[in-house]
């Protein structure tokens, strides 16, 4: 076979590797690693509630026995201040004093939290498919996990702020009702699968210039580099 | 002693001689200009008013993949944007991310901010969009005889297995365009100057 059709061919094996890698990785992801992965999503995403409502104790976030995730959230005062809110809270105070509201529960469906953890299989699969030597391998792979894990919470926040924006019909319409409706289609459509390709490609320069510049393939770049090592010991 | 230089040498160095800017920078101009043709790939995505097209298309894919289930002895209708079995009921909808739109949006982004000429891009834009609607036309089959099967596997299939496998895909048909055009003068220029 000749260098071209050699080099060509990198790509396809570069393809079979990753859907053999990906078959472990989602089998591992699902079997092992989904739940204890949850768990720290649910505790990392309600220490950032807590951070975001300005170290607010109401913020809550748990995973009920069907796996659904219910949000507990200071009430936005956008949502106070609506009018069927001080209706319906008009209605129950009446008699009873004033009533103070602290907090809402929010409940969406855990399929999107699951979601939000597939990048990790889909990013190791694909740089335990990478061609070449993978010696450093171990560095890239906890900087994109960790970098991932990042991308999971925000995505969790936009989920999260969704389910409240539509519970509360504050963000049903209008341009708040798109810039929510994107941003959740970014984050459960998009972010998931595109983040661990561009995670790969620029955290692993070896991967990146084997795509991007169309080096030579791993084994002849091993092979050429070497060759001067031999000869510095000359 | 001077060798005689290959074709895709010549036009490699052609491209240096004729004042391109270096590989280094056009790589550059790559990585600033992908998240850009991205960024705007899924805002036309997303403006309303082109959802009326993209459902148009999505409709003709399930016209097409009902058509094709039946060619083949199978029980298929389209209803819309529903692909359904009347014999027992299982219907599925294709949804907007469903229709292979958002892989082809990222294929789009990478070949069009790639250096490389026009005629090169279209090759790669054409070819590679086709492949992604045919795989994805096969995704939608296989799914609809997934689901019939076991509603678990259609989730797991659905949302973990073809999602993650197209965007392999997707870096695959890239890097091969890459390479196909690489491929002539790859073994003097390409190793010159790795990014």
């Amino acid at each position: 076979m000749g260098e071209p059709d050699r080099k060509l061919s990198d790509p396809l094996r570069f393809l079979l590797r990753a859907l053999a890698f990906l078959a472990l990785m989602l089998a591992l992801w699902w079997l092992v690693l989904l739940n204890p992965l949850l768990a720290g999503l649910r505790l990392s995403s309600e220490l950032t509630l807590r951070l975001l409502s300005g170290g607010s104790s109401v913020s809550h976030v748990t995973i009920g026995p069907d796996r659904n995730w219910t949000f507990q959230v200071p009430v936005p005062a956008a949502v106070l201040n609506q009018e069927r809110t001080r209706q319906m809270l008009g209605a129950a105070a009446a008699g009873s004093g004033p009533i103070k509201v602290r907090s809402m529960k929010v409940e969406g469906t855990g399929g999107y939290p699951i979601l939000f953890t597939v990048s990790l299989p889909l990013y190791w699969a694909i740089l335990l498919a990478a061609p070449g030597r993978r010696r450093r391998l171990l560095l890239p792979m906890l900087c994109g996990t960790a970098v991932l894990a990042v991308f999971a919470l925000l995505s969790i926040a936009v989920y999260a702020i969704g389910l409240v924006g539509r519970y509360s019909q504050s963000t049903a319409q209008g341009l708040p009702g798109f810039l929510t409706d994107s941003a959740m289609y970014l984050a459960t459509g998009v972010v998931p699968y595109l983040a661990p390709v561009l995670v790969a490609l620029s955290l692993d320069g070896e991967l990146r210039g084997l795509i991007l510049a169309g080096q030579a393939a791993p084994a002849a770049a091993s092979t050429a580099a070497a060759a001067p090592r031999r000869r510095r010991k000359r | 002693m001077a060798r005689k230089p290959s074709p895709g040498h010549t036009r490699a160095v052609q491209a240096e001689e004729a004042g391109a800017p270096p590989r280094q920078n056009r790589m550059v101009r790559f990585l600033v200009l992908f998240p850009v043709f991205l960024a705007a790939g899924f805002c036309a995505l997303l403006i309303p008013f082109l959802h009326p097209a993209i459902t148009g298309f999505t409709r003709g894919l399930v016209e097409i993949s009902a058509i094709v289930i039946r060619l083949f002895g199978g029980n298929a209708a389209a209803h819309q944007v529903v692909l359904q079995n009347p014999s027992n009921g299982f219907a599925m909808e294709v949804l907007d991310g469903c229709n292979g739109d958002d892989v082809a949006v990222l294929l789009w982004a990478a070949i069009l901010a790639y250096p490389a000429s026009w005629f090169e891009k279209g090759k790669g834009l054409l070819a590679g969009t086709a492949t992604i609607y045919v795989i994805n036309f096969l995704r939608i089959i296989s799914l609809f005889y997934l689901g019939q099967y076991n509603h678990q596997w259609f989730e797991f299939a659905h949302l973990y297995v073809w999602e993650s496998v197209f965007v392999l895909l997707t870096l695959t048909i890239f890097w091969t365009w890459v390479r196909r055009m690489a491929a002539p003068a790859a073994p003097g220029i390409a190793t010159r100057r790795p990014l």
